[in-house]
C-alpha cells in the first residue's frame, strides 16, 4: 500500500519510455510494472471515488508539537489528528528527521510545508490522501515547442568525423548524420529528458541527455579493438589502421574484469607474445613478464615499463636480475615483491605492450626486452562524475596436491623399512614407533585450506571544463591470506591527474601524482612448502608446547615469524606542451618517483628449538629507490603532397638511485621488542648497498603517411648510460618500419568487398639491453671482514672498459586483416630477434687472480615466432551480443652462436642450436622388477651411467594464448576467459626419497614393492645406502619427474548487470552495475602434483615458467561481488 | 600568460639542447658507488691504504685459506699427515697421484694468484701514492711484498716453474698471457720483496698480538729462501738477525701456540670463529679428525719423554682403530685464544742449525738444536755427531717440531731430494718421482696456451 502511490506516479515514465527501449529485459520488467500499475491506478480510483468529501490540507487545524522526530512518527501523528491518510514509500522517508515545532494548532498545509521543505519530498493532495513523491524539478509533461539542436562531433584529437548518426531515443522518426565538417543540426520537439545518441563505426556510442543545452561538441572515443583504436607508443600516439609497429594493448574494461591487486596479472594469456608468470599466490608476489622470448642468456629480461612517460624502473643492477622492491635482503612468504603492486589497476586506462624494433627501438638501449607502457585515466570535460566500485570476495587454493593418508603413508614408510632390511626404531623412524599411529593432520588443509578474503573500495570524481579537467580516485585494498592466523595486505592509494590548456588550446599543462601505501603482514615464509610433512607429526608435546623433532621445524612456529613490509610510493609527473606554430609543438616531460620499502623479518625464540637455547632475532631492511626525469620534445606536423609528415626529436635525463640497508638485530631479550633495533642486544650491519646510475639520450622519429596507404616510420636513439664502460659509453639504436595498407587500393576495394581492411607492415631495427650490473668497468676496493678489529678492503672485480649493452636485432613481418566491415578481424605477426653482445662471465686464466671477467661475448641467441590473434564480433543483434577474441603464441628459442663454448664455463650449460632453456636429463626406463631400483639408460653402452648418458631437452612454453568471449544478453554482460599454455617443465616434486621420513603424494601408491613388481615407479625406501636409496640418486635429474606441464585456466569470469537507466536515474546515478568476477577459477592440468606449473621462483630452473623447485602457494581463486556506480 | 608558457618553454628546450650537446658525456659519468672506493682513491689516505693491506690479511682466510691449501695437501703429500676422510680430490693427494684435472690443485694455484695480485694491486697502488704517511707507506710495502713473496716461495716449491706476473690489474689482460718463469727467477723475485720488506719494515709489531708482519717476520722466510737456496750464509745471517733481536723465547709445548706466545713472529689471525688449524685438526674425543699424524712420523718421536709428543699430540682409538691427532692447537669451538701461527722461533733455530752444519759449524749448530730439544725436554745430542749425522739429526728434528704446520716436511724431503726414498717407501704402489711437482691447472694450460705442463701428467 505504502508504495502504491508511487508507482502511479512512475508509471507516465514507463509508458513513455518502454515503448521502443532496446532493452527488452527491462522492458520486460516494466511491462511487468506496467501492469500492475495499472491494476493499482484503477483501485485508486474507485477508493478516491469512494472519498469525496474531503477538505484541502490548507483548511484543517490541528494542534501538535514534534520535537526532531522522524517524518513518518509525524505523518502518524497528522493522521491520528485528521482523517487524511498519507501514501509513501517507507524506504525513502525513514531516515528522514523533522524539525522541532512547539505545540500548537497549525493548518495542516503549514505542517506539511514545514515537514518537507528541503527534504527533495513533496506532497499532493488527492481528496483525504496526500501522496508524498520526490521532488521531480523537470516536468516530463509533453511540449509541442520544437527546438533545434546542433553541434560538431569530432575523433580524440579534435578532427571531424563525416557520417555520424545523430538519433534519439524513443523518437525513432528523428535521424540525421553530420557534413563533411562533422557538423549536424536537427529540429525535435523541446524535451529537456530526451536523450541524444551518437553512433559511428569504429567509435564508442555515446548517449547525452539534452537538458538545457542546443549546441554541442561532441567527442568520440574509437572503440577498443578497433582499427581507429589509438594506441600509445613511444613518445606519440597511433592506431591500429597506421601503425607500423607490433603493439598489443589491453583497456581499462579487461583490467576492470579480473580481481587483481597487480596490473600485471590482469595481462596473463590475453596478449600474444607476452608471457606472464605469477610467483605465487601470497597478496603482494611478484609478476613477472617475458615479451617475445628470453634475449639475454644470464642479465636482465625485464620490459622497461613505463607510467605515463615516465619510465618506472626498479631493476637496480641485481644479479639475478630482478625488479623486485626487495632484491637485496629480506622477503616474507610473497617472496618478491613486485613494484607494480603500488599501482592500482583501477586507475589504468590501458597497458600498451610495444613488441618490435619499430616499436622498441625509440627507447633505444632498453628496448630489447619490449616496452611496457601504461596509461592513466585522464578527467573528461563535462558534468563532474563520481564513481564507487566496492567489492568483496575471497580467495582460496583451487586445488589441491593428493597425499597419502596416514595408513597410506605409514606402510609406505614400513615398505621402505623392509625393503631396506632395516628395522624401524625410534631413532630412524619415530613416525612408526614413537607417533600417533591412528590420528594425522591433513597439513594442507591445516595451512593453505583457509580462505582469504578480499575487499576493495574505490571513489573516484573526475570531471572538469574545457580548460581544466581533472580526475582523482582513492582506493583501498585489503586481502588476506589462506594461512591461518592474522595476515594481510593492504594497500590505500590516491591518484589525482589534472590537466589544464589555455584557451586558445596553445599550452596544455598535466600534472599527476600518485601516492600509494602498501602494509603486508605474513608470515615470513610461505607454508605451502610443508605440504608433506609426515601426517602424524605431533604439532604439540605432552605438556601443550609446540612439539620439536630432529629435522623437522613445527610449522605452527613457523607462523610464529613473521614479516612486515611497508612500502610507499609517490609518482610525480608534469608534461608541458605548448604550440610554437601550427604543427610545431614543443613538449616537457618531468617525472619523479620514489619508492620505499621498509622490511621486518622477526625470528622469535618461542619460534625455534628450545632444545638449541635459541634466541630471538629481527632483520630490518629498508630499501629506497628514487628515479628521476626531464625529457624535452619537439613535434612536427606537416602535410606534404597528400601525406602527412611527422618528426619528433628529443632529449632524455634520467638518474635513479637506490639505497638498501640490512641491519640485523640479535640476542632479544624480549619478544615483544622485536619489531624495533633497540631492543637487540647485538646489531650487525649485513648488507649496505648504494647504487647510481645515470642515463642520457637523444632521440628522433619521422614518420611519413600518404593517404592512410603507404606508411614509413624511421626512429633513431643515441643512448648513454653509467652503466656502460668509457670505451662503449654511447650507443646509437635505430629502426626502420613501414606499412602498406592495401585495402586502400582500388583493386582491392574493388575485387574483394569482403575485406575491409588488409595492412602488410614489416620493420627492422636495433634495440639494447641495459639491465646488467653497475659498475662493471670501474676498478672498486669493497669492504670484506674486519682483520685485527680494523677495517679492510680487496679489490672485487676486473674492470672492462668496454662493457655495454646487450644488442637485439629485431625483425617482423605481419599482415593484419579485416573482413566484413571488421566485424572479423586478423593479425599475424612473424618476429625474429637476434641478440647478440651477450654479457657473460669469461672464463680468464687463474694467474690473473680471477677466473673470469664480465665482457659482451659475440654469442648469439634468436627468439622467433608467429603470433596470432582474431578477434570477432561472432552476433550482433539489438538484444544479444557475442564477442570472441583468440590469441596463440608460438615461440621457440634458440642459441645459435656460441665461440668457444666448449672453454667457457657455460660448456656444460648451452649447447649451440639447442634452447637456452636447456636442461641435461637420464632417461628413466622403468624399475628393475628384482629388487625395486630405478633404472636409466645407459647410452653409451659403457656400464656406467653417468653424465655423458644424459639427453638434452627445452624447457619453456612453445605455445601459448588465451580465448576470450563475452556475451551480453540485454542489460547482463557475461566474460569468460581461458589461458592455455603447453609447457615442458617439472611434474614431480620429489625432495627426499619416497619411504623418508616424508609424506608423498598417492602416485606412489603405485609403486613397486614385493607384492607389486611389475609398477613402473621405484619402490620404497628409508635409509641411506641401499640399493633402492641409491638408484634415486639420479632420479630428480631424469624424465621421471619431467614432462608435459600442459594446463588450461579458466583464468576470469565475470558477469555483471546493468541497473536499467531508469532506476539508477532515480538515486541521480548515470550509470550502476552490480558484478561477480572470479579470477583463476579453474585448471586442467595434467599434472597434478604441483600445485600451479605457472608459479616460477628464483632456483627454480631458469627460464620464465618453467616450474619451481618447492611448491609455492598457487596463484588464488578469487571470486568476488560488487558494485560500480557513476554519479 | 601565454607569452609566459611560450618563454618558459622555450628556455628549458634551449637549455636541454645545449645540456645535451654539451654535457652529455659528463652527464652519464658517474664514480664509485658510496660503498665501495676507486683504485686509485683507495691509496689516498693512511687509513684507507692501510686498509688494502689488512684485506691482504684477512685473504689468506676463508673456508680453507692459505693454511689448508699450503699445510693440509703439503702435509699429506709427506709422511707428515694422514687423511682420514674420502674426498677423491684429497685422496689424489694422500696417494701422490694428484691428476691435472684435481680441484684443489687448481684452487692452490688459483687462491695464490688472487692472493698475489691482490698485493700486486696493492704494490702498485702504494708506489705510486704520493699523500701517505711516508712511514706508514714504507710499513704498507713492506707487508704487501712479503705477502707475495710468501706466495710465490709456496707456489715455486708446490708448482716448480710458474707464471710471474707482477703487474697490477690494468695489466690483467697481460697476465693472463704470461708462460711459466725459471724457478731460479721466481726465487730471485722472492728475495728482492723479501729483501726490500725488510728493510721498508719496522722491527715492532702493529696493532695486538703478532697478527702483522714486521721486519722479523721478512727475516725469517728470508733465511728459508736462503736455506732452501743453499746459500747457507745467508741463512744464517737472517735467522740470526731473528734469534739475535731477543724479542722472541721458547715457551713450554702447551704454551707455543697461543696467540700470546712469544714464540710467534707471525701468526694470522682469526676473521672469525678458531684458527683454521684448530678447526681442521681439533675434534671431540669420538669423532675422526680429518688429518692426524702419521703412524711413521709419531713412531719416530725420540722417546715417550719428548714434550712435544705428549703435548702435541693426542691419541684416539676409535672404533677399534687408534689415531694420532694433532694437538698443537687445542681449540675448535668459540672464538679461541689460538691465531694460525705462520712463522715461529723454532724454526729459526732450526733453520742456523742447518746452515751452520752445512758451512760445517758443527758445533754451534748443536747449540740451536740444542735449544729446540732443550724445551722439549729431550737431552742435548752428542757433541761427536759427524757432518752427515748432524743434518740427519736435524731433519728428524725438523719434522717431530714442524708437523702438521705450512708443509714443512714436504718441502723439506724435495729440497733435500730425499722424497723418493722416504714417500716411495710409505706409499710404493702409487708414488712417482714426478710426483714432487703439482700439476698446472689442465684448465689454465687450456686458457693460457703458453703454459706447459709438469712431466709426469
Amino acid at each position: 500500500m505504502y508504495f502504491s502511490a508511487q508507482l502511479a506516479e512512475g508509471r507516465k515514465n514507463n509508458v513513455f519510455n518502454t515503448a521502443s527501449h532496446p532493452r527488452s529485459l527491462i522492458r520486460q520488467l516494466m511491462r511487468i510494472s506496467l501492469v500492475t500499475a495499472f491494476i493499482l491506478s484503477l483501485s485508486f480510483q474507485v477508493l478516491f471515488a469512494l472519498e469525496i468529501n474531503a477538505q484541502p490540507v490548507q483548511q484543517v487545524q490541528i494542534i501538535l508539537g514534534l520535537n526532531n522526530e522522524s517524518i513518518i512518527s509525524a505523518i502518524k501523528k497528522i493522521e491520528q489528528k485528521s482523517q487524511f491518510r498519507f501514501l509513501y514509500r517507507n524506504n525513502e522517508l525513514k531516515d528522514l528527521l523533522t524539525a522541532s515545532l512547539p505545540l500548537k494548532e497549525r493548518s495542516v498545509k503549514e505542517l506539511l510545508d514545514q515537514l518537507f521543505t528541503g527534504t527533495g519530498f513533496t506532497y499532493t493532495q488527492i481528496d483525504n490522501k496526500i501522496l508524498v513523491s520526490k521532488l521531480n524539478p523537470v516536468q516530463s509533461a509533453a511540449n509541442n515547442r520544437q527546438a533545434t539542436i546542433s553541434g560538431t562531433v569530432t575523433d580524440e584529437n579534435g578532427n571531424p568525423l563525416p557520417g555520424v548518426s545523430i538519433r534519439f531515443r524513443n523518437k525513432n522518426s528523428i535521424a540525421t548524420t553530420t557534413d563533411g565538417n562533422g557538423q549536424f543540426s536537427i529540429r525535435i520537439p523541446e524535451d529537456k529528458n530526451a536523450v541524444m545518441m551518437i553512433s559511428y563505426i569504429g567509435y564508442v556510442n555515446r548517449e547525452i541527455i539534452l537538458g538545457t543545452q542546443t549546441t554541442f561538441k561532441i567527442e568520440l572515443k574509437p572503440e577498443v579493438g578497433s582499427l581507429n583504436e589509438v594506441q600509445v607508443i613511444g613518445y606519440g600516439t597511433t592506431t591500429r589502421r597506421t601503425s607500423t609497429g607490433s603493439i598489443a594493448s589491453i583497456t581499462a574494461g579487461d583490467i576492470a574484469k579480473q580481481p587483481v591487486g597487480n596490473p600485471l596479472a590482469a595481462l596473463s594469456g590475453r596478449m600474444s607474445g607476452v608471457l606472464i608468470a605469477q610467483n605465487n599466490g601470497v597478496p603482494g608476489g611478484a609478476v613477472q613478464v617475458q615479451i617475445r622470448g628470453q634475449n639475454s642468456l644470464s642479465q636482465g629480461g625485464i620490459p622497461l615499463y613505463v607510467i605515463d612517460g615516465v619510465p618506472f624502473t626498479n631493476f637496480n643492477g641485481g644479479s639475478p636480475a630482478t625488479d623486485n622492491l626487495n632484491a637485496f635482503g629480506t622477503s616474507g612468504a610473497s617472496g618478491g615483491i613486485s613494484p607494480f603492486g603500488m599501482i592500482n589497476p583501477s586507475d589504468i586506462e590501458r597497458i600498451d605492450i610495444l613488441k618490435d624494433a619499430d616499436a622498441t627501438s625509440i627507447y633505444g638501449s632498453r628496448g630489447s626486452n619490449g616496452v611496457v607502457l601504461i596509461t592513466t585515466k585522464k578527467g573528461q570535460s563535462g558534468s563532474t562524475k563520481i564513481g564507487v566500485n566496492l567489492n568483496t570476495g575471497f580467495t582460496e587454493v583451487n586445488r589441491f596436491i593428493p597425499m597419502l593418508d596416514l595408513q597410506q603413508y605409514l606402510a609406505l614408510r614400513r615398505e621402505g623399512f623392509s625393503n631396506d632390511g632395516v628395522t624401524p626404531n625410534a631413532t630412524n623412524a619415530p613416525d612408526l614407533t614413537v607417533w600417533d599411529q591412528n590420528n594425522g593432520t591433513d597439513f594442507q588443509k591445516m595451512l593453505i585450506g583457509g580462505t582469504g578474503h578480499i575487499t576493495d573500495l574505490q571513489a573516484n570524481m573526475s570531471g572538469g571544463n574545457e580548460q581544466t579537467r581533472f580526475f582523482f580516485n582513492s582506493a583501498y585494498r585489503r586481502e588476506s591470506t589462506v594461512f591461518p592466523g592474522d595476515n594481510s595486505d593492504r594497500r590505500f592509494s590516491s591518484r589525482l591527474n589534472l590537466d589544464h590548456n589555455s584557451k586558445d588550446r596553445k599550452f596544455n599543462a598535466s600534472f599527476m601524482v600518485n601516492y600509494t601505501n602498501d602494509n603486508t603482514n605474513i608470515p615470513a615464509s610461505d607454508l605451502s612448502s610443508v605440504y608433506n610433512l609426515p601426517p602424524n607429526l605431533p604439532l604439540y608435546d605432552a605438556a601443550g608446547k609446540l612439539f620439536w623433532a630432529t629435522g623437522f621445524t613445527n610449522p605452527l612456529a613457523t607462523l610464529l615469524r613473521r614479516y612486515n613490509g611497508v612500502t610507499t610510493n609517490l609518482i610525480t609527473n608534469a608534461n608541458l606542451r605548448y604550440t610554437i606554430l601550427p604543427g610545431l609543438t614543443a613538449k616537457a616531460n618531468f617525472g619523479y618517483t620514489i619508492t620505499q620499502l621498509d622490511q621486518n623479518n622477526t625470528t622469535p625464540a618461542s619460534s625455534q628449538n628450545p632444545a638449541n637455547n635459541p634466541t630471538s632475532s629481527a632483520a630490518f631492511t629498508n630499501n629506497k629507490a628514487q628515479n628521476w626525469i626531464i625529457e624535452p620534445t619537439l613535434d612536427y606536423v606537416k602535410t606534404i603532397a597528400d601525406g602527412k609528415l611527422s618528426v619528433l626529436i628529443g632529449t632524455s635525463y634520467q638518474k635513479n638511485t637506490s639505497n638498501s640497508l640490512y641491519i640485523n638485530g640479535t640476542n632479544y631479550s624480549n619478544e615483544a621488542l622485536l619489531g624495533s633495533l633497540i631492543g637487540a642486544g647485538t646489531t650487525t650491519v649485513s648488507y649496505n648497498n648504494i647504487l647510481a646510475y645515470k642515463y642520457n639520450a637523444v632521440f628522433g622519429k619521422v614518420n611519413y603517411d600518404w593517404k592512410e596507404k603507404y606508411l614509413i616510420n624511421a626512429t633513431f636513439r643515441r643512448d648513454g648510460s653509467s652503466r656502460f664502460g668509457p670505451n662503449n659509453r654511447f650507443g646509437n639504436f635505430g629502426a626502420i618500419g613501414a606499412g602498406w595498407v592495401f585495402s586502400q587500393e582500388d583493386f582491392v576495394k574493388n575485387n574483394l568487398a569482403f575485406l575491409s581492411f588488409g595492412k602488410l607492415r614489416a620493420s627492422f631495427g636495433t634495440t639494447g639491453n641495459d639491465q646488467i650490473s653497475n659498475f662493471l668497468y670501474l676498478p672498486l676496493y669493497s669492504s670484506t671482514t674486519a682483520y685485527l678489529g680494523n677495517a679492510a678492503t680487496v679489490v672485487t672485480t676486473i674492470p672492462n672498459a668496454d662493457i655495454k649493452w646487450e644488442t637485439t636485432k629485431k625483425l617482423e613481418f605481419a599482415i593484419d586483416l579485416g573482413f566484413l566491415k571488421d566485424r572479423i578481424s586478423f593479425t599475424a605477426n612473424y618476429y625474429r630477434n637476434r641478440s647478440s653482445d651477450q654479457i657473460t662471465s669469461n672464463a680468464l686464466p687463474t694467474q690473473t687472480g680471477y677466473n673470469s671477467y664480465s665482457t659482451n661475448l659475440p654469442a648469439k641467441i634468436q627468439n622467433k615466432g608467429l603470433e596470432l590473434e582474431l578477434n570477432s564480433s561472432n552476433i550482433m543483434t539489438k538484444n544479444f551480443s557475442w564477442k570472441t577474441s583468440v590469441n596463440f603464441t608460438f615461440t621457440d628459442n634458440k642459441l645459435l652462436e656460441f665461440p668457444d663454448l666448449d672453454k667457457s664455463f657455460y660448456s656444460t650449460s648451452y649447447v649451440v642450436g639447442e634452447s637456452i632453456n636447456l636442461i641435461r636429463l637420464y632417461h628413466y626406463t622403468g624399475v628393475n622388477p628384482a629388487n625395486g631400483t630405478a633404472t636409466f639408460e645407459d647410452r653409451d653402452g659403457n656400464g656406467i651411467i653417468n653424465t655423458n648418458d644424459r639427453y638434452t631437452a627445452d624447457l619453456g612454453t612453445p605455445f601459448f594464448g588465451g580465448f576470450n568471449n563475452t556475451f551480453t544478453f540485454k542489460n547482463f554482460e557475461l566474460g569468460v576467459f581461458f589461458q592455455f599454455n603447453h609447457r615442458f617443465g617439472v611434474t614431480q616434486i620429489l625432495n627426499t626419497r619416497p619411504g623418508a621420513l616424508v609424506n608423498q603424494n598417492d602416485a606412489w601408491l603405485e609403486r613397486w614393492s614385493p607384492a607389486n613388481t611389475s609398477s613402473p615407479i621405484p619402490g620404497a625406501t628409508a635409509n641411506a645406502g641401499s640399493a633402492i636409496y641409491n638408484s634415486y640418486n639420479l632420479y630428480t635429474s631424469s624424465d621421471a619427474v619431467y614432462g608435459d606441464a600442459s594446463y588450461i585456466k579458466m583464468r576470469s569470469v565475470n558477469l555483471s548487470y546493468n541497473l536499467p537507466a531508469q532506476w539508477v536515474k532515480q538515486v541521480k546515478m548515470s550509470n550502476c552495475s552490480v558484478f561477480v568476477q572470479g579470477q583463476n577459477l579453474y585448471t586442467w592440468a595434467k599434472n597434478k602434483y604441483i600445485y600451479d606449473t605457472e608459479t616460477t621462483v628464483q632456483g627454480g630452473p631458469s627460464g620464465l615458467g618453467t616450474g619451481t623447485i618447492g611448491q609455492v602457494l598457487p596463484p588464488l581463486r578469487t571470486i568476488v561481488f560488487g558494485i560500480n556506480c557513476t554519479f | 600568460m601565454k607569452k609566459t608558457y611560450k618563454n618558459f618553454l622555450l628556455k628549458s628546450l634551449t637549455v636541454a639542447v645545449v645540456l645535451s650537446t654539451a654535457s652529455c658525456k659528463k652527464f652519464v659519468e658517474i664514480g664509485a658507488p658510496p660503498t665501495q672506493i676507486l683504485f686509485e682513491d683507495a691509496f689516498k689516505t693512511d687509513a684507507s691504504a692501510q686498509s688494502t693491506v689488512l684485506g691482504l690479511y684477512a685473504n689468506n682466510n676463508g673456508a680453507i685459506g692459505s693454511v689448508g691449501l699450503y699445510s693440509f695437501l703439503s702435509g699429506i703429500s709427506a709422511d707428515d699427515l694422514q687423511y682420514n676422510a674420502t674426498d677423491a680430490s684429497y685422496l689424489e693427494f694422500a696417494n701422490n697421484a694428484v691428476t691435472n684435472t684435481n680441484s684443489l690443485a687448481a684452487n692452490t694455484w688459483q687462491f695464490s694468484y688472487a692472493l698475489i695480485k691482490n698485493a700486486n694491486n696493492v704494490i702498485s697502488g702504494l708506489s705510486s701514492s704520493s699523500t701517505l704517511t711516508p712511514a706508514l707507506k714504507n710499513q704498507l710495502l713492506g707487508e704487501a711484498k712479503f705477502i707475495r713473496a710468501f706466495t710465490y716461495f709456496y707456489l715455486v716449491n708446490l708448482y716448480g716453474d710458474v707464471p710471474l706476473p707482477l703487474k697490477d690489474d690494468y695489466a690483467a689482460f697481460e697476465n693472463a698471457t704470461l708462460p711459466r718463469s725459471p724457478a731460479s727467477a721466481v726465487y730471485t723475485q722472492v728475495i728482492a720483496d723479501l729483501t726490500e720488506a725488510q728493510n721498508l719494515l719496522p722491527t715492532s709489531y702493529t696493532g695486538t698480538f703478532r697478527g702483522r708482519i714486521n721486519k722479523y717476520a721478512a727475516c725469517s722466510l728470508l733465511a728459508r729462501v736462503y736455506l732452501y737456496q743453499k746459500n747457507y750464509t745467508a741463512a744464517e745471517t737472517q735467522a740470526t738477525q731473528v734469534i739475535a733481536s731477543n724479542v722472541y723465547s721458547l715457551p713450554a709445548p702447551d704454551a707455543a701456540f697461543l696467540n700470546t706466545s712469544n714464540e710467534v713472529i707471525w701468526q694470522i689471525a682469526n676473521i672469525s670463529g678458531v684458527s683454521l688449524f684448530g678447526s681442521n685438526y681439533v675434534t671431540l674425543a669420538t669423532v675422526v679428525p680429518a688429518y692426524t699424524l702419521r703412524n711413521e712420523t709419531y713412531q719416530s718421536f725420540e722417546s715417550a719423554a719428548d714434550l712435544r709428543r705428549s703435548s702435541w699430540t693426542i691419541t684416539k682409538t676409535i672404533a677399534g682403530k687408534i689415531y694420532y691427532g694433532i694437538n698443537k692447537y687445542k681449540v675448535n669451538t668459540g672464538t679461541g685464544n689460538e691465531y694460525s701461527v705462520a712463522l715461529r722461533l723454532a724454526e729459526l733455530y732450526l733453520i742456523r742449525a742447518e746452515a751452520r752444519a752445512q758451512q760445517g759449524n758443527l758445533g754451534t749448530a748443536k747449540v740451536d738444536l740444542d735449544m729446540v730439544r732443550t724445551r722439549a725436554a729431550l737431552p742435548a745430542v752428542s757433541a761427536s755427531l759427524t757432518q752427515a749425522q748432524m743434518l740427519s739429526a736435524i731433519e728428524q728434528e725438523r719434522k717431530v717440531e714442524l708437523f702438521g704446520e705450512w708443509g714443512h716436511r714436504w718441502l723439506d724431503l724435495k729440497r733435500t731430494s730425499r722424497a723418493d726414498a722416504v714417500i716411495g717407501a710409505i706409499k710404493p704402489a702409487t708414488y712417482k718421482p714426478t710426483a714432487v711437482l703439482y700439476p698446472v691447472p689442465q684448465s689454465q694450460i687450456l686458457l693460457n696456451n703458453s703454459l706447459t705442463q709438469n712431466p709426469g701428467y
